[in-house]
């Protein structure tokens, strides 16, 4: 692996546990959240300092180069968080419906409990 | 049989005054709820200035989530059967009588235009007969109008309704119910008005991907459900 990719693979775990850190001290993420990204900086920080590893899975696996073995796992781990995401978010619409009816309902029920008369049309 | 209908409304302000206030007056056997999906014009305050009874949704739901509100509603308060009534005045009260005789013999009955009328050739009617096909391929019931809206939904099947995702009272979700829950369909003859005001949400676009999406859940998905 070449010197510039381990030394872009090691600014690039930088910022992006830079980030986390102000996402998370300015209240905009949960710590469970940022999880997978703290992991993620991790890994990259590992592969930026000990390119053995990829050297390592590169030749077991028979790839052509360490670089495509890289692209190849990191395409993996965004695709993975991408499935999560999606997920999360239907979870999400799910709830935000339940919600939303159950307000409703609440809504009726206080209405009709106001105005008794009208309960009962 | 305590029956409701359950209507709909997205920016139905036009429409809503004509459509219930027919309804309470010459159908008062008939209880309704109305549920207003996060309007932006004045159908709340139209359901409000006629004391009519309404779900208010704070944000907009989507028909599916709508519909669901209602069916909700129908199960809290314990009604027998419920049914799936337009608020744009497509749906004439005068058939809901034949619903509600024949939800005595199934659990869902469908205000069907096509039972003993001929289907038009259309684009539309071209979409309808597919999923006619796969309706009948996949739950082995024939169903001659399965995109109609005006639907009749007894007990058993109102709870089955109320509440998980995947529930729009679309034709997917009938072929899941008859498929996987072994509920029974039935059809009467109705006729449908057009619309009185407004505009209909059906262009191409929603169209291609309503049928993509029904397509996909009666063929796929409900394999594994």
């Amino acid at each position: 692996m070449s010197i510039a990719l381990r030394i872009i693979l090691l600014i690039s775990a930088v910022i992006v546990a830079a980030f986390m850190l102000r996402n998370v001290k300015r209240s905009k993420m949960r710590i469970e959240d940022t999880l997978f990204w703290v992991i993620l900086t991790a890994i990259v920080l590992i592969i930026g300092i000990f390119p053995q590893i990829v050297g390592f899975f590169s030749t077991t696996l028979g790839f052509a180069s360490e670089q495509n073995f890289v692209f190849l796992f990191f395409i993996f781990v965004a695709l993975m968080n991408g499935y999560f995401t999606s997920r999360a978010n239907s979870d999400l619409e799910t709830k935000v419906k339940e919600l939303t009816q159950q307000i409703a309902l609440d809504r009726l029920d206080h209405y009709e409990r106001k105005s008794p008369s009208e309960s009962e049309k | 049989m305590r029956t409701i209908l359950v209507i709909p409304a997205y920016n139905e302000a036009d429409n809503l005054e004509r459509v219930v206030g027919e309804l309470i007056r010459d159908y008062p056997t008939y209880d309704y709820v109305i549920v207003n999906d996060g309007s932006t014009d004045a159908t709340a305050d139209v359901c409000r200035a006629n004391k009519f009874r309404f779900l208010d949704l704070p944000i907009n739901l989507g028909l599916s989530g709508a519909f669901q509100a209602g069916i909700k509603y129908a199960r809290n308060r314990g009604y027998d059967c419920a049914i799936q009534f337009d608020a744009d005045g497509q749906h004439r009260p005068e058939y809901l009588d034949s619903l509600v005789e024949a939800i005595a013999d199934y659990d869902i009955v469908i205000g069907s235009r096509f039972v003993t009328e001929e289907k038009p050739h259309s684009m539309r009617m071209f979409g309808s007969n597919i999923l006619e096909a796969i309706f009948r391929l996949t739950t082995r019931t024939k169903v001659n109008d399965p995109t109609s809206g005006m639907r009749a939904y007894n007990r058993k099947a109102i709870n089955l309704l109320a509440s998980g995702p995947n529930l729009g009272p679309e034709p997917d979700t009938l072929a899941y119910l008859v498929r996987k829950k072994g509920l029974t369909i039935g059809e009467v003859q109705v006729q449908m008005g057009e619309r009185i005001a407004g505009e209909s949400y059906l262009t191409a676009g929603v169209s291609a991907s309503y049928m993509a999406r029904m397509v996909t859940s009666m063929l796929f998905f409900h394999h594994f459900r």
